[in-house]
C-alpha cells in the first residue's frame, strides 16, 4: 500500500513546525513552484467532471429509454461504464501529474468468454463506482473548486493591483448619511480605507494560495482515491491469490518428494530387507543338514543388511542432512562447501542472535547446495562463494551462491534451478539467476518467513 | 578386557551393543539413556572406555560429541568410541582435536561385526585412534589434486592411515611386508609434503589437518 502513503516532505509543508521559521519560508516557496500546476489542473478537473457529468447523464437518460425497447440501451449502459473508467484513470493522471502520490488501480478483472466478460463487467463494483462519481460527486467537488479557485485567484490579483487600476472604475455618488455616525461611514467609505482593506485582502488571500490550491486538488484526490482506485481489499485479495498459488505450488512440490521418497524405498531398502527376510529363512532351513551353505547365505544376509543401511543413510541425507539438524545452517554449508573439489567460501552476514526456521535452514540448504552442484558441474568455476544475508525485513534469509565460472546458466525446466523455484514459490520467496556469458554467475534466493 | 560403559537412547542398539561387547570378552559397567547420565556416572564407575551415541536426548543433535569433548578435558585417560547411524568429517576433526589418542568415531553399521568392534574398542583403550573408512573417504574427497598424484596402493595406504591402523595392522590387512608399508608411507608423506611422526596419533591427525585443507 505504499502507493497510497502521502510524501512525508508534502505533508511536512502543509504543518509548519513554528520552530523552524527559515525551514517554513523554504517549503513555502517550494509549494508555490507547484501552485500554477495545481491550479491549472483544477481547471482542468472542472472542464473534465462538467463534460463528464453532461456525458454520463446523457447516455444514462438514452441507455435507461432503450432498455426498454431495444437491446442497444444494454450497450450504451456498457459504453458508459467504459467510459466512466476511461475518463477516471484521465482524472487519476491529472492528479499524478500535479504532484499527490499515484492512485493504486483497481485490477478490472476479466473472465473469459462473453458472457465471463458481461459477468466481469457488472460483476466489479469499481465500474459503477466511477460511472457513479460522474453522476454526481465528481461534479459537485468540480465545481466547488473551480468557483472557490476562481474566487481565490480573483481576489489575490485584483486586490493586489487595486491600487493600480480602480482609479478606471466609474465612481458613483456616495450617499449621504447624516447623523451622529455618518462620518465612520464615510471614513470606511472613503478611498483610502477601500484601498487599503482590499489590498490587505488580496495579500492575505494571495499569501494562501498555495495552501488553497493545494487543498482543492487532495479534495480531488480524495474522492478520486475513494471512488475510482483499489479498494484495499482488493490488495489483500491479490495476496491471497498469490498465496493460494504458491500454496498450490508446495503441494505440488511436496506431492512430487513423497512420489519419490516411496519409489526410492521401494526399490531400494525394502527389496534388500526382504531378500535378507528370504536369506534368513533359508539358513535357518539349512542349519542342520547343511551348516556350509546356511554359513554362506548368513554372509550374504549381512551384505543385504549392510547395504540396504547404506541405502536409508542415503535417503535421509537427501531429506535433511544430519549436521543441519544437529549443527544448524552454516555448519551444514560449510560440510557442503568441504565436499566439493573447488575453494568455496562460506561467508555468513547473518546477525549472531538469527533464529532460523527450521524449514527456512533446510530450503536455503538445498538451495545453496543445488547452486553449488550447478556451479561444480556446468559452470568450470574455480572459486565459489555461498553467501547468507538477512533481508531488509528482518525476516527474511537472503541466500547467494557466486561462481566465477562460464556463465550463460538457463532455468530450463526440469533442470535443477527450476525445481528450485518451485520450492521458492511454495514458501513465498523469490529465485533470481544472473548468469551472463563469459560469467560470473549470481544466483540468488529470498526466504521470507 | 576393557571396562566399558555404553550411552544410547535407542534401547534396542544399547542392548545389543552391550551384549556384543560381553560376548568379545568385556565388562560393561553401566548402559546410560542419555549423555548427562552416563557424564554424571562417569567419576564413580571409573570406565576405561565409553561408548557415546552422536544423538541423544534432550535436543538429539550432537550430544555425544560434546560429551566427548567434555570428557576429554575432565577425564583425558577415558577412551572414547563415538558411535553413530552417519558421518560427519567436521565432528572427526574436533573429536581427535581435542586431545592425544584414545578416540575412535565411528559408523554404527561396523560394530555388527564382532571383529571390528572388538578391534576398535581395544585399540582406542590402548590410546589408539579408530576412524571409519567413510569419514576418510569424505576427507579424501576434498583434496583430489593432490592425492591424485599418489599410486594406487599409496592411496590404500593413506585410507588405512588416516583410519588410525599401525604399521603393522596396514602391513597384514594389505598383505604386503613392513617394509614396504614404511617405503609407502615416506613415499605419501614426501608428496603431500607432511613430516612423518611415530605416534600413530599424532600421524592421523597430521593427515586429517592436511585434508581438511586448512593447514
Amino acid at each position: 500500500m505504499s502507493t497510497t502513503t502521502a510524501d512525508p516532505s508534502r505533508a511536512a509543508a502543509m504543518s509548519p513546525e513554528p520552530a523552524a521559521t527559515a525551514g517554513f519560508w523554504h517549503r513555502y516557496g517550494t509549494m508555490w513552484r507547484s501552485t500554477p500546476k495545481e491550479l491549472l489542473a483544477i481547471l482542468l478537473l472542472g472542464v473534465l467532471g462538467t463534460t463528464a457529468f453532461a456525458l454520463m447523464w446523457a447516455l444514462v437518460s438514452a441507455g435507461l429509454s432503450l432498455l426498454f425497447v431495444l437491446l442497444i440501451g444494454g450497450v450504451v449502459i456498457v459504453g458508459a461504464l467504459y467510459a466512466a473508467r476511461g475518463i477516471g484513470e484521465v482524472e487519476m493522471r491529472i492528479l499524478e501529474w500535479t504532484g499527490p502520490p499515484r492512485i493504486a488501480r483497481p485490477a478490472w478483472p476479466r473472465q473469459p468468454g462473453f458472457l465471463g466478460w458481461l459477468r466481469s463487467l457488472f460483476g466489479t463494483p469499481h465500474y459503477w463506482l466511477a460511472f457513479a462519481n460522474y453522476l454526481l460527486p465528481q461534479f459537485i467537488v468540480s465545481l466547488v473548486t473551480v468557483v472557490i479557485g476562481s474566487t481565490a485567484v480573483g481576489i489575490a490579483l485584483g486586490g493586489t493591483t487595486w491600487v493600480i487600476w480602480s482609479w478606471a472604475l466609474p465612481r458613483e455618488p456616495r450617499p449621504d448619511w447624516g447623523g451622529g455616525w455618518g462620518w465612520a461611514v464615510d471614513l470606511a467609505g472613503s478611498p483610502i480605507a477601500i484601498a487599503i482593506l482590499r489590498t490587505v485582502l488580496g495579500l492575505l488571500v494571495l499569501f494562501a494560495l498555495p495552501f488553497i490550491a493545494r487543498g482543492l486538488v487532495w479534495a480531488h484526490w480524495g474522492l478520486a482515491r475513494v471512488m475510482l482506485g483499489a479498494f484495499r481489499s482488493d490488495a489483500l485479495e491479490q495476496e491471497l491469490v498469490g498465496a493460494e498459488a504458491s500454496r498450490a505450488a508446495a503441494v505440488a512440490a511436496e506431492d512430487t518428494a513423497l512420489r519419490r521418497i516411496e519409489r526410492d524405498i521401494h526399490d531400494g531398502p525394502q527389496q534388500r530387507l526382504i531378500r535378507l527376510q528370504m536369506d534368513l529363512a533359508s539358513a535357518q532351513r539349512r542349519l542342520e543338514e547343511s551348516p556350509e551353505e546356511s554359513r554362506a547365505l548368513l554372509a550374504a544376509a549381512a551384505t543385504q543388511a549392510g547395504e540396504a543401511l547404506d541405502e536409508l543413510r542415503a535417503l535421509s541425507r537427501g531429506f535433511a542432512p544430519p549436521i543441519l539438524l544437529d549443527r544448524g545452517l552454516v555448519a551444514a554449508l560449510e560440510s557442503a562447501a568441504a565436499r566439493v573439489d573447488i575453494p568455496v567460501d562460506v561467508v555468513n552476514d547473518l546477525p549472531a542472535d538469527t533464529a532460523l526456521p527450521p524449514e527456512i535452514e533446510r530450503n536455503a540448504y538445498f538451495i545453496a547446495s543445488e547452486g553449488l552442484t550447478n556451479a561444480v558441474k556446468h559452470a568450470g568455476a574455480s572459486r565459489i562463494a555461498i553467501g547468507l544475508t538477512l533481508g531488509v525485513s528482518g525476516r527474511e534469509l537472503v541466500v547467494t551462491v557466486r561462481d566465477d565460472g562460464a556463465g550463460g546458466a538457463q532455468p530450463l525446466p526440469r533442470h535443477g534451478i527450476a525445481g528450485l523455484e518451485e520450492r521458492l514459490t511454495g514458501l513465498g520467496g523469490s529465485l533470481t539467476l544472473a548468469s551472463p556469458e563469459g560469467g560470473p554467475t549470481l544466483l540468488t534466493a529470498r526466504l521470507p518467513w | 578386557m576393557v571396562r566399558v560403559a555404553v550411552a544410547d537412547d535407542s534401547v534396542l542398539l544399547r542392548e545389543g551393543l552391550v551384549r556384543l561387547l560381553g560376548e568379545a570378552g568385556h565388562d560393561v559397567i553401566g548402559a546410560f539413556g542419555d549423555a548427562e547420565e552416563l557424564l554424571a556416572a562417569v567419576n564413580g564407575m571409573a570406565p576405561e572406555l565409553v561408548v557415546l551415541d552422536v544423538r541423544m536426548p534432550p535436543t538429539f543433535r550432537d550430544e555425544g560429541v560434546r560429551a566427548a569433548l567434555r570428557l576429554r578435558t575432565e577425564h583425558p585417560e577415558i577412551g572414547i568410541l563415538l558411535l553413530s547411524q552417519y558421518v560427519e568429517a567436521v565432528y572427526a576433526q574436533e573429536l581427535l582435536g581435542a586431545g592425544a589418542g584414545g578416540v575412535g568415531y565411528l559408523l554404527k553399521d561396523r560394530v555388527a561385526s564382532l571383529d571390528e568392534l572388538d578391534d576398535a574398542v581395544t585399540r582406542i583403550a590402548g590410546g589408539g585412534t579408530v576412524l571409519d573408512p567413510e569419514v576418510v573417504t569424505q576427507l579424501l574427497g576434498r583434496r583430489r589434486d593432490p592425492v591424485a598424484a599418489l599410486t594406487a596402493r599409496e592411496r590404500e595406504v593413506l585410507q588405512q592411515m588416516a583410519e588410525g591402523r599401525s604399521n603393522p595392522a596396514i602391513a597384514r590387512s594389505l598383505t604386503i611386508g613392513l617394509g614396504a608399508v614404511e617405503k609407502h608411507i615416506t613415499s605419501i608423506f614426501a608428496k603431500l609434503g607432511l613430516e612423518d611422526s611415530s605416534s600413530a596419533h599424532r600421524r592421523v591427525l597430521a593427515v586429517l589437518t592436511w585434508l581438511d585443507g586448512r593447514s
